[in-house]
């Protein structure tokens, strides 16, 4: 990847439908050759933002630059861009040659130079042999590859899919979506990926925006997002999280009742008041069994069930009348717990990420 | 063993018996019988003379009138009826209106006879209100003008009045199963709206449009009602020439009553063939 030259640019880009603000205030700086995945609920603005930087929408307010130019009101011909859509874009009357050659015929290439970039992205994509197949002959994994051949036949700029893989089933979809990335790595192309799957984009994006009601909540990699979200909307939309709900005891102490249990927070959130009602996050995969070292925040649970994922052992314990969620690698040495069995556990205070708080008297 | 086999035969064939039994006196029976009666003689001898008395003017004539009225009113049909489709699927009409205009077209196609008739009459007739609210209120005399409901011209419009209805519901699904993704992709790939039309929607559509055209054509061809009722037999068309036939023996030989008979069958069963070779055509690429 190069650095330091930022390829696409929003500032500050709006989008309203009639009386409704769909996109609010959007600043994004994308580098060449950077994978960026948009996240978030249905309804967020994933696609509308999508289609914006396309050309398909108008910006309300704002402006779009690529590579430094200015293409706000630029119709999407003019853009360079690749697009992927959500599924049944392929032109249905041509064969799989033909649909990938479309841009390249409308841009005037002749035979020979259309015959040998066609089979170039035919290898690309791993469709040799298919070049002859009309769309409904294909699978739907073979139709996705087929619209990325026909997107990265003129060697689009940027390359956007709007949730391309969300029409497949579970075990093409996580197959191509690695393909995917290899080959937007090995192109170095620019690309946006729009889905509202987080697992998609944690394993794929060098940076992923998180989306809630037209707005960035947050713009992060991967693993900041994960570990660090910057709002309690992410927190719990990214991965899995138990609310532990607390009650602050004597503000120099740090000291925090759960349900009747003495537990400690990071130092950082020492002070404030007495009484105050706390929202804490805390990943399942940050409780383990056993002490823990020093100063580790001890419980004892009873195990309520067992969910067998493969790697993961999930496990739903009872800490008084608050239910957690425990995640384990799965080890053929290790022994599952019985239901109803008594476990002890413990978690680190600094895994604890404060939600919310309210002064609110318990 | 044999019993269960037996009752399963009567079990898997009894519900559509009805069907058959109707399909074989009213529709395979009698074709054979015409068709056979096509090639024979008043002694039931064989004999290709009737088709050679389809060559006589006055039934070459009103086949021609069948065929012109059908194909120019299939052609209209299509190209209001195209239009209005075009209107009613991408035109962004509020989805009240267009539920109302697809339940008129589904009344309107099968609005045929004395009634539909009736309705023409009343309206552009010699007396009509609108024929008479033109004289006396602008001065535009349309039978002066060359106008006459009871003619060619009146009957093709007449016949549009069902034309145009019908063509919007078959095809009406056709349009509504173009996705915006076509169009988009298109589009970014560097197609204008004409490249879109020329090498996308064209020839997905054509064999579609043509279909239609055609089965508007066969609908045509066979109607009788609206004509007999609207103008007696002014206009000489082949089905009226056939009912004449039927009722009086107006050409004195049963047999060549068969024979144009013959000719009108194989006229709507190639049409249909076609309409169908085309659909099938374009529902594979469509489904
Ligand atoms: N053409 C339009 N006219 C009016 N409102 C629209 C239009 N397109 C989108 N919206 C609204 O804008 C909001 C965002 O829509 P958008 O399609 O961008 O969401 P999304 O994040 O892509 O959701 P999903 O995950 O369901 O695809 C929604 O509330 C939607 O109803
Ligand atoms: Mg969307």
């Amino acid at each position: 990847m190069t650095t330091g030259s930022s390829f696409l640019e929003l500032v500050s880009v709006q989008k309203s439908f009639g009386q409704t603000l769909v996109v609010k205030d959007f600043s994004l700086t994308v580098e060449k050759g950077e994978f960026i995945s948009f996240l978030g609920p249905s309804g967020c603005g994933k696609t509308t933002l999508l289609r914006m930087i396309a050309g398909f929408e108008t910006t309300s307010a704002g402006a779009i630059r690529m590579a430094g130019v200015d293409v706000t009101g630029k119709p999407p011909r003019e853009r360079q861009i690749g697009m992927v859509f959500q599924a049944y874009a392929l032109f249905p009357a041509m064969n799989v040659f033909d649909n990938i050659a479309f841009g390249l015929k409308i841009a005037k290439w002749n035979r020979r130079q259309i015959a040998d970039r066609v089979a170039e992205m035919l290898s690309l994509t791993q469709l040799e042999g298919l070049s002859h197949r009309f769309p409904f002959e294909l699978s739907g994994g073979q139709q996705q590859r087929v619209a990325l051949a026909r997107a990265l036949a003129l060697r689009p700029q940027i390359l956007l899919l709007d949730e391309p893989l969300s029409a497949l089933d579970a075990k093409i979809r996580v197959s191509l979506r690695e393909e995917i990335r290899q080959l937007q790595r090995k192109l170095g192309l620019t690309t946006i990926f729009v889905t509202h799957d987080q697992e998609e984009a944690l394993s794929m994006s060098d940076r992923i925006v998180v989306l809630d009601k037209g707005r960035a909540e947050q713009i992060a990699t991967p693993h900041q997002l994960y570990n660090a979200p910057a709002s309690p909307f992410i927190a719990e939309f990214v991965g899995k999280l138990n609310r532990l709900t607390m009650v602050r005891g004597a503000p120099h102490t740090g000291e925090l009742d759960f349900d009747g249990l003495k537990v400690t927070a990071n130092s950082s959130l020492h002070g404030g008041h007495e009484g105050a009602r706390l929202i804490f996050g805390l990943r399942p995969e940050a409780i383990a069994f056993g002490e823990g070292p020093a100063g580790a925040n001890r419980l004892s649970a009873i195990v309520e069930d067992v969910d067998f994922l493969g790697s993961i052992l999930r496990l739903k314990l009872r800490v008084g009348n608050e239910i957690l969620f425990m995640d384990q690698f799965n080890n053929r040495r290790n022994l599952i717990p019985e239901r109803q069995a008594q476990v002890e556990v413990y978690f680190m205070p600094e895994d604890l990420m404060l939600l919310d708080e309210s002064a609110g008297t318990a | 063993m044999m019993k269960s086999h037996w009752h399963k035969w009567v079990r898997d064939w009894s519900g559509v018996a009805p069907f058959l039994v109707f399909s074989a006196l009213f529709l395979i029976f009698p074709t054979m019988y015409l068709i056979v009666g096509a090639f024979r003689d008043s002694h039931d001898h064989f004999t290709l003379a009737n088709f050679l008395g389809l060559l006589a003017p006055e039934i070459t004539g009103s086949f021609f009138v069948s065929l012109e009225i059908s194909a120019v009113s299939a052609i209209l049909g299509m190209g209001f009826g195209f239009a209005l489709t075009w209107a009613i699927a991408f035109g962004g009409l509020p989805a009240q209106l267009r539920a109302t205009i697809v339940t008129f077209c589904g009344v309107a196609s099968n609005f045929a006879g004395i009634p539909l008739a009736f309705a023409f009459l009343a309206s552009v007739g010699r007396i009509g209100f609108v024929t008479s609210g033109l004289r006396h209120g602008f001065g535009i005399d349309i039978y002066a003008m060359g106008f006459n409901l009871l003619s060619v011209g009146g009957l093709i419009m007449t016949y549009l009045y069902f034309q145009i209805p019908l063509m919007v519901l078959i095809f009406l699904p056709v349009l509504d199963g173009i996705k915006r993704e076509w169009g988009e992709a298109a589009q970014i790939l560097g197609a204008n709206s004409w490249q879109y039309w020329r090498h996308i929607l064209f020839p997905m559509l054509w064999p579609s449009v043509i279909g239609s055209a055609i089965l508007l054509f066969a609908n045509a061809f066979g109607a009788i009602a609206t004509a007999y009722a609207l103008t007696g037999s002014s206009v000489n068309l082949i089905t009226l020439l056939l009912y004449a036939q039927i009722r009086g023996d107006v050409l004195h030989n049963e047999n060549l009553g068969f024979a144009m008979a013959f000719g009108m069958i194989a006229i709507t069963g190639i049409s249909n063939f076609c309409y169908l070779q085309l659909r099938s055509r374009s529902e594979t690429w469509l489904r």
